[in-house]
């Protein structure tokens, strides 16, 4: 039996106006659906619009036309206060530049995350927060604030920060784009463990190894999908 | 046009925002800085050439009469330039039923021909017709009338009249009446006539060139030649050539200078706040123009030139402020005067200077940051992120750790920018210092004013035109149901001698001499000591008589003259006290220079609480059936409220650099908090990709303007005490010749405590509404 369907994506196009020079549309009524578990890696040249689409998925922007369903909610129906709180609570974020808050310690970080969603319970925090930084292998560096840490450790915690709130959907933009080859293969295999406990986990990658490991593929060019392989449908 | 340039107008047109805040930060300080520096310009113009305007005398004869004869012989003497006759009555005024005031009634030789203490005529007629009189503006708040009123008045005699108004006037070498509770009239020699005073005019004013010491050699010798050909002089006056309230334009303009300087600190500080901002976002551009071979001296260039293309409309944008503020407080400083500012016009060479510091301050400001970035090497310069990067924690309070998660992300973001934090704070501070100061400075005048009343104990001050015998005017007062204590000292306005001649006086000042025993008079001694109670020409004089006569030094010799008697007497002490310049003596002291015992010439009173004013208006009648009128008649409100009056424009003055102050430590909070939150768009996007809704962006950033502002008041607390001190030192000793008592206000702490709750508010909602009205993505990708 296949694994319901997570997020439903409607005929969308996003449109850029570009100051003194012709719009630019990032995507074009794209429509698909991705399912509640499993690794789902959108590939693609720059500007085929990967990104666009991972910001659409993840509530960080609007679509210009279409719609976008996760978990049956209709983003478009949220206001700001509306998306916000859905976004703590069901979507967890992964940026390629870590984007950890600088002046918060790693162990912070994640309980700032905690603290504007509010599921889990103030006693509860710690612990868990801990536990996540544990589960990723930076529980060591929890006290210390991101600076001090390598890039592979703050893309880690990072990771951690977007479970905070154990959300079911977790996007990842260029997640192993600014790290070493070691630390690559570590999140790598984070975020692909992650995806296996029943999660479902988008990435924009370039790398065609990570690529190669996802459950499925779905390919841009032109802000439109031109390839959509599910692994188990090509073995 | 020059790459440099054209980098520089393309660079700022890049960040209005930015550029628009420098513009701002220096405009405000040039406008600061012209109001100041053009309103000192002004005034410092302006009030002696208002004051020349009225021809005042250079000095003053009294004798038995004047007439046009005398008047052309006197124009003739070497030294003279012109001469002019005219009388001086203290009489009443009745401004309602039963309430008397002082008027100085002057009678006018001729209103057609006014060649010294000359008057310019306001409305109505210029010539009076016999009965009636002109009235000199400053006085109208305390008459209450207009032209074609009338006025009741009562004369020395005791005689009463009334008399219509029939012009207004405006006399500029006087002090303004309703600040004395006086009224000033002019009126013929009919009319003089007419109140059973006389004909004759006994007072003959010149003018004359030179200075001072020159007046006292003409005076000399006019007095010598009037005694030679027959006329007796009584008295010879050498009025200082000021404004009667000389004393407060000087403390204004030197309080002026000082707020010149604050507001040259404050612009300086702000401009560099925001230069260095501006320089941050372009540290990844310097390293690009380095690593293709760009000179320091190269780069520096660009960034000076974009600070001159930013400072020069932003000084003319300033001065044009600043030029239209310093005109309004000139005219107010003028209208407080009673003078009449005739032109606005500020020289050349001041709006040189102001332009000179327009684009000096900003250029220095921005020197150190533009160094810095400059010095900066290549791949650091290439990698900056443009926003500082903690390290370590480094809470700068224990207490930090144990709030909450955002208070906490709060208080450190704040510190991110130490630099832009301590120039946010000190010009925030300064701001709230210079308020605090202001409430401060107001509540040590008031307390100053209560003190010197309290020393006192008196609620009602009566100086009479004639002494009367002491004893009877006490039997009839003391009677008088509400009184509770009264004294009669022997007090009359005595000439201080100048040269050899025993009638030439440097001026007129009130001598007092209150009973040994006297329980109305507490003034502490703060030189020397009080007269012994049987010591004959023993003198103490206050700091404000010293103020005008530094002769009068502790061991000084002094000739008093009343009428034609004159006594040498030294000074034995000086005291400190709000009042008009005077000296104290001993009862026996008095009796010698009067030539007789016995007689009062003020009337100390206390009364029971609130039966004042009642109480004021019966002793008057009884002084009338006295055979005498009050010169001066003050109830202890009324006393309080004039010399509260007299502190006006400083307050003013205060106040207004107050609010200047606290505008520019606001625009301060509000171009650091901008600069934080467009620095950190994208850590305010994070925040919001990880679920925080608008509502706790909004408090994140209140709670880092609050840590500022919070800062900001206990800062503002500490710098107050310097300045407040500073300028209650200024306003003490230059303004009223006293150590003024330094009250702490917390009015002045709460209102700056509310008013920076509402800047705060003001400057970070302002903020932060951008980064949260951009898409998330976007501020995420912002950079």
């Amino acid at each position: 039996m296949s694994d319901p369907e997570l997020i439903e994506l409607r005929d969308i196009s996003k449109r850029y106006d570009r100051p003194g020079g012709p719009s630019f549309d990032a995507l074009k009524a794209v429509t698909c659906t991705i399912s509640a578990s499993g690794l789902t890696a959108v590939v693609g040249c720059s500007g085929s619009g990967k990104s666009t689409l991972l910001h659409l998925i993840a509530g960080l922007d609007r679509p210009s036309a279409g719609s976008v369903a996760v978990s049956g909610v209709s983003l478009g129906s949220l206001g700001e206060d509306g998306l916000a709180k859905w976004r703590g609570a069901e979507v967890g974020v992964v940026f390629q530049f870590f984007q950890l808050l600088p002046t918060l310690t790693v162990l912070e970080n994640l309980l700032l995350a905690m603290d504007f969603v509010g599921s889990v319970p103030a006693r509860d925090r710690r612990s868990q927060a801990l536990a996540l930084l544990d589960r990723v292998g930076v529980a060591d560096q929890a006290n210390k604030l991101p600076g001090a840490l390598s890039g592979g450790q703050q893309q880690r915690a990072a990771i951690a920060r977007a479970l905070a709130n154990d959300p079911q959907l977790l996007v990842a933009d260029e997640p192993t784009g600014n790290l070493d080859t070691d630390s690559a293969a570590t999140v790598t295999d984070l975020l692909t463990a992650l995806a296996g406990d029943g999660r479902s986990v988008v990435v924009v990658t370039h790398d065609e190894g990570f690529a190669a490991r996802a459950d499925r593929l779905i390919r841009l060019s032109d802000g439109m999908i031109v390839e959509d392989t599910a692994k188990a449908m090509s073995q | 046009m020059s790459p440099y340039i054209q980098k520089a107008a393309r660079d700022l047109a890049a960040q209005p925002g930015r550029a628009l805040l420098v513009c701002l930060a220096i405009a405000l300080g040039a406008a600061a800085l012209t109001v100041a520096v053009a309103a000192r310009s002004v005034l410092l113009r302006e009030i002696p050439a208002s004051f020349d305007t009225a021809d005042p005398p250079a000095a003053v004869f009294r004798l038995e009469y004047v007439d046009e004869q005398l008047l052309d012989r006197v124009r003739a003497l070497p030294g003279v330039v012109d001469a002019d006759a005219r009388r001086l009555v203290r009489a009443r005024v009745e401004v309602a039923p039963a309430d008397w005031r002082t008027l100085l009634l002057f009678g006018v030789r001729d209103f057609a021909d006014l060649r010294v203490s000359s008057f310019e005529k306001l409305a109505g007629q210029a010539s009076p017709a016999r009965g009636a009189v002109l009235v000199e503006r400053s006085g109208l708040p305390v008459l209450g009338v207009g032209i074609g009123d009338e006025i009741a008045v009562r004369v020395p005699a005791g005689a009463s009249a009334t008399l219509p108004v029939q012009g207004i006037v405006h006399d500029p070498a006087l002090a303004p009446g309703w600040q004395d509770n006086a009224a000033y009239a002019y009126a013929s020699r009919e009319t003089l006539t007419d109140l059973g005073l006389g004909s004759q005019l006994d007072e003959l004013r010149i003018t004359v060139n030179g200075n001072r010491s020159d007046t006292a050699v003409v005076a000399d010798g006019v007095a010598g030649w009037l005694s030679r050909n027959g006329y007796e002089v009584f008295r010879v006056e050498i009025p200082p050539r000021r404004h009667p309230h000389a004393d407060h334009m000087a403390t204004m303009l030197l309080l002026l200078s000082v707020f010149s300087g604050l507001a040259l600190l404050l612009s300086g500080a702000l401009a560099a706040s925001v230069t260095a901002a501006l320089l941050a976002r372009q540290a990844r551009q310097i390293g690009i123009m380095k690593a293709i071979g760009a000179r320091s001296r190269d780069i520096a260039s660009i960034y000076l030139a974009m600070i001159v293309v930013l400072a020069l409309p932003a000084t003319a944008l300033g001065m044009g402020a600043g030029l239209f503020g310093a005109r309004a407080f000139s005219g107010f400083a003028g209208r407080q005067l009673n003078l009449d500012i005739a032109s606005y016009a500020v020289g050349a060479p001041t709006l040189l200077a102001i332009v000179c510091a327009g684009l000096a301050v900003p250029l220095l400001a921005a020197a150190l940051p533009i160094a810095r970035a400059v010095r900066m090497p290549v791949q650091k310069a290439l990698q900056n992120p443009g926003i500082a990067v903690p390290r370590a924690k480094g809470d700068v309070l224990p207490l930090v750790g144990r709030l909450g998660r955002p208070a906490m992300l709060a208080v450190r973001n704040s510190f991110r920018r130490p630099a832009r934090l301590w120039l946010t704070l000190f010009a925030l501070a300064l701001g709230g210092a210079a308020l605090m100061t202001a409430g401060n400075v107001h509540v040590s005048l008031i307390a100053a004013v209560d003190r010197s009343l309290e020393r006192r104990g008196d609620n009602i001050d009566i100086r009479l035109l004639k002494p009367v015998n002491a004893a009877g005017i006490l039997a009839g007062v003391r009677t008088m149901p509400g009184v509770a204590h009264a004294e009669a000292w022997g007090g009359a306005v005595v000439a201080l001698s100048a040269g050899q001649s025993p009638c030439l006086s440097r001026g007129r000042y009130g001598l007092l001499a209150p009973p040994p025993d006297t329980a109305l008079l507490d003034v502490p001694i703060v030189e020397g000591r009080w007269p012994a109670s049987d010591a004959i020409g023993e003198l103490v004089v206050n700091r404000n008589l010293q103020a005008i006569e530094p002769a009068l030094v502790v061991g000084g010799e002094v000739r008093l003259a009343l009428g034609q008697r004159s006594l040498s007497a030294r000074v034995v002490g000086v005291i400190e006290e709000v009042a008009e310049p005077s000296l104290y003596t001993n009862p026996g002291t008095f009796a010698a220079l009067a030539g007789t015992e016995g007689l009062a010439g003020v009337i100390r009173v206390t009364t029971e609480p609130g039966g004042e004013a009642r109480l004021a208006s019966e002793i008057e009648e009884v002084i009338v059936e006295a055979g005498s009128i009050p010169a001066l008649l003050f109830t202890r409100p009324a006393l309080r409220q004039a010399m509260v009056d007299h502190f006006a424009i400083l307050l003013a003055l205060l106040s207004a650099a107050a609010l200047a102050a606290v505008v520019v430590g606001g625009l301060s909070l509000a171009v650091s908090m901008g600069l934080n939150v467009l620095e950190r768009t994208r850590e305010i996007g994070v925040i919001r990709a990880i679920g925080a809704r608008p509502a706790a962006v909004r408090k994140l950033i209140l709670m880092e303007g609050y840590a500022i502002a919070c800062a900001s008041v206990l800062l503002g607390g500490f710098l107050s005490v310097p300045l407040s001190a500073a300028v209650a030192y200024i306003v003490g000793h230059h303004g009223l010749h006293l150590t003024l008592p330094l009250v702490f206000s917390a009015t002045g702490v709460i209102a700056w405590s509310v008013l920076v709750i509402i800047l705060t508010l003001i400057a970070c909602i302002g903020s932060v509404r951008r980064a949260i009205k951009m898409p998330v993505c976007q501020a995420i990708a912002y950079g």
